[in-house]
């Protein structure tokens, strides 16, 4: 009886901290609703007293000379650039795992250590050069430049790495006797396998893009408007919000949050298995 | 067996990785070091030594910016270790269909970007009229300055961060106590041990090398640090919440130091983030640890 | 179950983008621009400020673009503010530098130090700096010579109060040029507003964050009659009782919650005062601008003047003029065109500069003498700006130092100073640190007797 109550009591707990976590987001949703003069207003009412659907219907255009530009539409833009980078990314990250797990070749631990030392190198470190080398490669102000230099990472290589690693020799040995080149062997035979992984790191990988700020502040200008990502027009908003109210803030928050919201019913039965998998480490 | 069979395609596979990593890390990673190294002019490049070095590290702001940083980053580190752990550990524990439930939804914030964590927190934390101090105040209480003030300021950094990551955390945590074989708790409980003697001789030493990971996954973000700062102190109050890479926007955007020495700060944190993960692998290595290295 | 989530994705987001096509961008909807062919072109990058101004700065560009066979082509690109100094840095390294941009009054040297921009004094007439007030020739004169072309002046603190929300607290409209005097009256507003029972408005506001590093740089002047180091940049001035009356000022302030605790960005201030969340503010004169068009009803109810001193007297710099300039690249490689482009914008004609002022409803003033007197022949024809807040702003403005070119360390080392006070540290001991590190930078960074203006 008392092993039952405690365990209601870990139950509820459970529950206590999953509504806390979402309880910022759900106290957010309201508020959108609320216009500018009511939003931070005494005394705080859940739900707004002149419901009012401005805050999204200004996302539709917004009226600034400098951000003249759709929301919905920037939105659809740095969606474009994270499912482009995906697919570069995947192919580029899972290929160099499998060589580095399943291949034998002339300078690997080298090249290998060439790769993993790259962990240790933060962002900002390399941040202002990096703008010098995509200016000299004329990237600039180009949808490439948003996609192409973060390409690989060297948390990926080594994650699907880990993954090829845990498959006996004998594999590689049947196929090269039927007489496999190793690109098949990858195409026909691992490849198929990796699904969970493709899911899990692609998913970090759209959300790495979708959610980049400052990279894409230092490569696209003001004459590329269309290609602005929208971490940055929320950034913008929010510097704006006293004029143009913190409920349109949180509109394009909101708005903001459907991929992730998306992505993460597609993972979320891959989630488990995925974190197991990062386990392995 | 012949070695090293497969050179020809294994360089077709790496090609890609190999020029990017060229291109967008090792050059821009060289230039950043010859700058720090030498001065060019119009008239000449001339070597400085650790001229910039020695500079940096006598800016007051920078090194205050550094330590501010190791401070948020111990307390985020631990507070969400220690929080994720004991929330796995309930997680294994209760009713079967709540736990897949619980770790399903707990992962969302993890896919949230700062700004947007940020940006929803201010919500909460402003202070006319945001959501914590209405509610204060119609108790009665007085309002909390969460942007400044020597105690909120930090925890109006670290609470949206710890929110960020601790759905992540709990779930490795939770696969790393999954993963423990069950007959060690069986013969530990024929022992009649506790459930904190448990915790302490089987969990914890069993999910030493989570822990590493998560450690060092999380310092190498944690001192990079700069969307939620910048949204929900931006420094404030006194630069007691300035963070490094929020210490070099600044500089750069408003042109308080040259970009020599930012670049020459931003090598700095990779020094220091390199000199704390070595060390944390140095204390932790175990016999086991090898697969860390090649 | 997935395919289906896939679709619906898909589906969701093409209705997204085509049922949103936006309109074509706000500056081509304005008017055609004219494209002069085989011209050559000017580069301009202006800062991305309100939207009015960044609506008149684009007409004013179609306007000289307008002119035709004049062999230029005008290009001009808005930045965001905070990344400005940024994308300068970075275009500077790439040789894509504009070849006119905006730079701070406080700026100009330090760009000049760094060789980025070039001496203007030969590609204009005597007569155009002639008619240069004497704070604007300061402003962009070093030596003998003119590195930049002052656009406008904008006094960086004004005290803005409402009339009725005073009436209504405290049962008065005027407002004391003194602090002391300014304080009683605080206290007895922040008794009216708790009498009424009403949350969320506070009888005061100050400049917060960065921006009390510039934003009391006038209330500095006007306490100590100096800032924090002295003219010729030897030695820290915190030792000037002034400063510790200033921190008690700030300490007073905060612990009597006499303002919020925390607040949003200065430069956007006003919008609280319009919204009822203060009964008064200090604000700098572009919040003039905002009032009048965001918030057309208040226009009545809100009052503008200096703001107030130890001593009460108001004929005193209370402010700095902050402001911009327009400099040229020293990489620029068609001068003589983009000299063009200043004449037009801002140095030569009348009308240009007119047209801009009228449209900032006179919330910045004019470096030009010729200019100034011609606002003043005009204020009496207009209605949508009460006079008394153009006179004060005018007032202000004659009376307000420049920005100081000393290292910004300087002014964020008294902001801390201010903060510390304000949270309630022990005032004698920030004053004396602060004071130490106010002679440790000048030390390190070698400013003793450099100061070029002295």
């Amino acid at each position: 009886m008392k092993k039952r109550n405690k365990k209601l009591i870990l139950d509820l707990l459970v529950v206590l901290v999953v509504f806390m976590i979402f309880l910022p987001i759900l106290l957010m949703i309201p508020s959108m609703f609320k216009d500018k003069y009511e939003i931070f207003s005494y005394p705080w009412h859940l739900f707004p007293s002149n419901f009012t659907v401005d805050n999204f219907s200004r996302l539709l255009y917004l009226e600034y000379t400098s951000l003249a530009i759709n929301f919905f539409r920037s939105m659809f833009v740095t969606i474009f650039v994270a499912s482009v980078a995906v697919v570069l990314a995947l192919s580029i990250n899972m290929i160099a795992g499998f060589a580095f797990a399943r291949l034998r070749f002339f300078g690997k631990n080298a090249l290998w250590v060439m790769v993993l030392f790259t962990m240790f190198i933060p962002g900002i470190t390399i941040l202002i050069t990096s703008v010098k080398v995509v200016t000299a490669l004329g990237m600039l102000d180009s949808i490439w430049v948003l996609i192409i230099p973060g390409l690989v990472s060297a948390y990926n290589i080594f994650f699907f790495r880990q993954f090829y690693l845990g498959f006996p020799k004998e594999i590689d040995e049947a196929a090269k006797i039927d007489g496999a080149t190793n690109f098949q062997l990858f195409r026909h035979i691992f490849l198929p396998m990796s699904k969970t992984p493709m899911v899990i790191i692609g998913a970090s990988i759209f959300m790495g893009y979708y959610n980049s700020y400052l990279w894409p502040t230092l490569t696209i200008s003001q004459e590329r408007k269309d290609l602005f990502q929208i971490m940055y027009i929320i950034r913008m908003l929010f510097n704006d919000s006293s004029t143009i109210g913190y409920g349109s803030v949180l509109a394009a928050t909101f708005v903001s949050l459907v991929p992730p919201l998306l992505i993460f019913i597609i993972v979320q039965k891959y989630i488990r298995e995925g974190i197991a998998l990062a386990g392995i480490k | 067996m012949r070695k090293n069979v497969d050179n020809k395609s294994a360089y077709l596979m790496l090609i890609p990785t190999i020029v990017l990593l060229i291109t967008f890390v090792y050059i821009p990673l060289s230039m950043a070091l010859f700058r720090s190294f030498f001065e060019s002019t119009p008239e000449g490049t001339q070597f400085l030594g650790f001229q910039t070095f020695i500079q940096t590290i006598t800016n007051e702001y920078f090194m205050k910016s550094i330590w501010t940083v190791l401070k948020l980053s111990i307390t985020i580190t631990l507070t969400q270790l220690v929080i994720s752990f004991l929330f796995a550990n309930a997680l294994v524990k209760v009713n079967k269909k709540l736990s897949v439930i619980s770790r399903t939804l707990i992962y969302l914030p993890n896919l949230i970007s700062g700004i947007v964590v940020a940006v929803i927190f201010t919500l909460l934390t402003t202070f006319n009229g945001g959501i914590i101090n209405s509610l204060l105040e119609s108790i009665g209480g007085s309002p909390i300055a969460f942007n400044n003030d020597y105690f909120w300021s930090p925890l109006s950094i670290i609470i949206p961060t710890i929110w960020i990551g601790f759905g992540y955390f709990s779930l490795v945590m939770y696969a790393g106590i999954i993963n423990i074989p069950k007959t060690y708790f069986e013969a530990a409980e024929v022992d009649g041990a506790s459930f904190l003697q448990k915790m302490f001789y089987i969990t914890i030493p069993m999910m030493k090398n989570y822990f590493i990971l998560l450690v060092v996954t999380m310092i190498v973000v944690n001192l990079q640090m700069f969307e939620i700062p910048m949204i929900m102190t931006n420094g404030q109050p006194a630069n007691t919440t300035l963070t490094p890479v929020l210490y070099l926007i600044h500089s750069r955007s408003n042109g308080n130091i040259s970009d020599t020495e930012i670049t020459t700060a931003a090598i700095l944190i990779m020094i220091i983030i390199i000199i704390i993960n070595s060390s944390i692998f140095y204390l932790f290595k175990n016999k086991k640890g090898r697969k860390w290295e090649m | 179950m997935k395919k289906f989530f896939l679709l619906a994705i898909v589906s969701v987001l093409s209705i997204a983008f085509i049922g949103c096509e936006p309109p074509s961008d706000i500056t081509t909807n304005l008017r055609e621009e004219y494209i002069e062919e085989n011209a050559s072109g000017v580069s301009l990058w202006t800062m991305d400020f309100e939207e009015w101004n960044n609506q008149i700065n684009i007409k004013q560009r179609l306007d000289f673009n307008d002119i035709q066979d004049d062999g230029i082509q005008l290009n001009q690109v808005l930045i965001e503010m905070n990344s400005f100094e940024d994308m300068i840095r970075s275009a500077r390294e790439t040789g894509g530098v504009p070849d006119i941009y905006m730079v701070s009054y406080g700026n100009v040297y330090k760009e000049v130090q760094n060789g980025n921009i070039i001496d203007l004094t030969s590609y204009f007439d005597q007569s155009i700096w002639n008619d240069l007030t004497e704070t604007a020739k300061d402003g962009v004169s070093y030596g003998d010579a003119y590195y930049a072309f002052p656009i406008l002046f904008e006094p960086s603190s004004l005290l803005f109060y409402r009339k009725d929300l005073l009436q209504q607290y405290a049962g008065t409209d005027t407002v004391p040029t003194n602090w002391s005097d300014f304080l009683v009256l605080l206290d007895s507003v922040k008794t009216g507003i708790s009498d009424s029972g009403d949350r969320g408005i506070y009888p005061f506001d100050v400049p917060k964050g960065v921006a009390l590093g510039w934003g009391t740089w006038g209330l500095q002047y006007s306490a100590t009659g100096g800032l924090a180091i002295t003219d010729d940049w030897t030695t820290s001035r915190l030792e000037n009782s002034g400063f510790s009356d200033l921190a008690n000022l700030w300490s007073t302030l905060y612990a009597d919650g006499l303002v919020p605790l925390s607040s949003g960005d200065y430069t956007e201030v006003i919008n609280d005062l319009c919204m009822n969340k203060l009964v008064m503010t200090t604000a700098g004169s572009w919040s003039i601008a905002t009032i009048i068009k965001e918030y057309p009803d208040l226009v009545d109810k809100i009052g503008v003047m200096p703001m107030p001193t130890f001593d009460g007297e108001q004929n005193t710099a209370t402010a700095t003029n902050g402001g911009w300039t327009y400099v040229i690249s020293s990489q620029c490689q068609n001068v003589e065109a983009a000299v063009e482009v200043i004449k037009f914008l801002v140095a030569e004609n009348t009308e240009k500069p007119l047209e801009y002022f009228e449209v900032s409803n006179y919330s910045k003033t004019s470096p030009r003498i010729s200019i100034q007197n011609l606002i003043e022949s005009q204020l009496g024809t207009q209605s949508t700006v009460p006079i008394d807040w153009v006179e004060t702003v005018y007032s202000v403005s004659n009376n307000a130092i420049l920005e100081p070119i000393y290292s910004w360390d300087i002014s964020i080392t008294v902001s801390s100073m201010l903060e510390n006070a304000a949270l309630g540290n022990n005032i004698d001991a920030e004053l004396i640190a602060a004071n130490q590190s106010i002679i440790d930078i000048i030390e390190e960074q070698n400013l003793a007797n450099n100061n070029p203006r002295g």
